[in-house]
């Protein structure tokens, strides 16, 4: 990638979206995960680069309401390639929204997958062994080593992905935006990008029933016929009368508290 | 009693705080948790001891006799409270740690719908516009909201025992847990429709589909899948790019005949 000089106000934005991408953890919640911190995190640039109230608007919604979830150190290159793209889409308008979409879904796995293996796997295990053995007799310097080689080590890094993310995003954008590339890209992105849901839904999305009637006194468990027939099967109907309807423009907020209550009333039933 | 139950809950509360408010997973750690423990109970020597000896168990490098507790968050700052203040072993510490793991984990489900009930609030925030006070809202829940169930099992275990909390979780009725799991499992749903929503096109469904049929039937784990995904993108894009280059040179061809489309992988 060609070196890329960050004037002063961006390094500002970045070291702002650096603290808000700091807060992949606060809270938690099924619904988007870590995409209140991907709001977070991509708001100075959103507030910086889009001129109309309604941009920015739109970009904030848009931000807050997807889902995210991938290892926390490794959010940092995500959030540093999202906020190139929203500063590249508000400033010269050759990136559509659902690029920027597409590039979350298809990249947030793959990352989780890395991150998981590389830091929490292996680099940590390394540091800990090393931990362990310093702390023998109670010496406060393992607890410490930890702390700074696991802890702060993986935010420096993390910061590091972030800075790298945004230059090689902007880069890649600018570099693909002359050749006249970005709707293939966008096609690409959006077929990567589903495919990944396809993937979150099998492994994310957990409905078990446990209704079993007995019938001429055999218990016949429904689970077990749904996996016959397709594995995960109520996972993708779920996902599917979801889509449906987010599709008709039924608000999440109506979506959230009707599965809340269809869940307990089926709980209550003894259907899960 | 009183105090030290306290003590190892807010050694529990402080840790979880500082993870959430540095996004990393390094305070939870037995090593750091039983650190922060000792030195809130007065004993850091002992803390930094159990600490590591807890880490290296977790890690599975050395094996524990008898119960190894499945959370071991709560059971690193159980164990290391009470055998600093009581003067028991850790061995006996994490003992009496394994029930009130399994307290916290059957109450995660709990915690778990309690902030998918905040949603509704993030996103009207959103729609508003109020970055700032979405900010704001982000911060009091994980202060008074995120960890605080399991922080009052953790004290209420330490103080009255972990027999009189599992007779009180036993009361409420199986089917509002229940339900809650359900709830929680099925919620993640919402968030990856609507990124479904953006990306939406004439081909979404099928590569939704083959996504869930290679992680559910082919069990690949998600890099191969990205991994296939990656190829598929590079399909998609390949045979745009070669469309497009028809198109231009049907322009070309057009507009003066002898002109060659040399820059054909320019």
């Amino acid at each position: 990638m060609a070196k890329m000089e960050l004037s002063v106000q961006e390094k500002h934005l970045l070291h702002q979206a650096y603290w808000g991408s700091l807060s992949c953890m606060r809270v938690t919640g099924n619904v988007t995960g870590q995409g209140k911190s991907m709001l977070l995190a991509v708001n100075p640039f959103i507030q910086k680069y889009y001129k109309t109230e309604e941009e920015k608007r739109e970009a904030v919604v848009r931000n807050a309401s997807e889902f995210v979830n991938t290892h926390q150190t490794m959010f940092g290159l995500l959030v540093g390639i999202v906020c190139a793209m929203e500063k590249e889409r508000a400033e010269k308008g050759n990136l559509d929204a659902s690029s920027i979409t597409g590039l979350k879904a298809s990249l947030m796995g793959p990352l989780a997958g890395i991150g998981d293996s590389f830091f929490f796997n292996c680099y940590r295990l390394i540091v800990a062994s090393v931990a362990i053995g310093l702390s023998a007799n109670g010496n406060l310097l393992g607890p410490l080593f930890f702390f700074l080689f696991y802890g702060v080590g993986l935010l420096l890094i993390k910061y590091v992905l972030l800075v790298q993310g945004y230059k090689n995003g902007i880069a890649l954008v600018d570099k693909a935006s002359e050749q006249g590339l970005i709707p293939l890209l966008m096609d690409a992105c959006g077929a990567m990008g589903a495919l990944m849901i396809g993937a979150l839904v099998a492994s994310n999305v957990k409905v078990t029933i446990a209704l079993a009637p007995v019938i001429n006194g055999a218990e016949i468990s429904i689970q077990n016929v749904l996996d016959t027939v397709m594995p995960g099967l109520m996972s993708l109907v779920v996902f599917f009368v979801c889509m449906k309807l987010v599709r008709k423009g039924v608000s999440p907020v109506k979506l959230i508290f009707s599965i809340m209550g269809i869940c307990l009333v089926l709980a209550f039933l003894g259907v899960f | 009693m009183l105090v030290q139950a306290l003590l190892v809950a807010l050694a529990y509360y402080l840790a979880w705080f500082l993870d959430g408010a540095l996004g990393f997973q390094t305070a939870t750690r037995p090593i750091v948790l039983g650190t922060l423990t000792g030195l809130l109970c007065g004993d850091i020597t002992t803390g930094v001891v159990i600490g590591a000896a807890l880490e290296a168990v977790y890690m599975g490098i050395s094996g524990i006799g008898g119960v190894t507790a499945a959370d071991y968050r709560s059971a690193t700052a159980i164990a290391t409270g009470i055998a600093i203040m009581s003067g028991i072993s850790m061995e006996e510490g994490i003992a009496l740690a394994a029930p009130v793991g399994a307290i916290c984990v059957g109450l995660m489900n709990l915690t778990a719908a309690m902030g998918n009930l905040m949603e509704p609030v993030y996103l009207k925030l959103a729609k508003e516009g109020k970055v700032k006070e979405y900010d704001r809202v982000m911060w009091l829940y994980a202060i008074f909201g995120q960890h605080l169930v399991d922080t009052l099992v953790i004290f209420l275990c330490c103080y009255l025992g972990s027999n009189v909390i599992q007779s009180a979780m036993d009361a409420i009725p199986a089917w509002i847990m229940t339900g809650l799991g359900a709830s929680g499992g099925m919620l993640v749903v919402v968030g990856l429709c609507l990124i479904a929503q953006a990306i939406w096109s004439h081909s979404t469904v099928f590569f939704v589909l083959l996504g869930f049929v290679l992680t559910k039937y082919l069990s690949m784990p998600i890099m191969a899948v990205a991994i296939v995904g990656a190829f598929l993108a590079y399909m998609v894009f390949d045979r745009n790019y070669a469309i497009q280059q028809v198109a231009r040179k049907a322009e070309f061809a057009s507009g003066s005949s002898n002109q060659e489309g040399e820059d054909f992988y320019g």
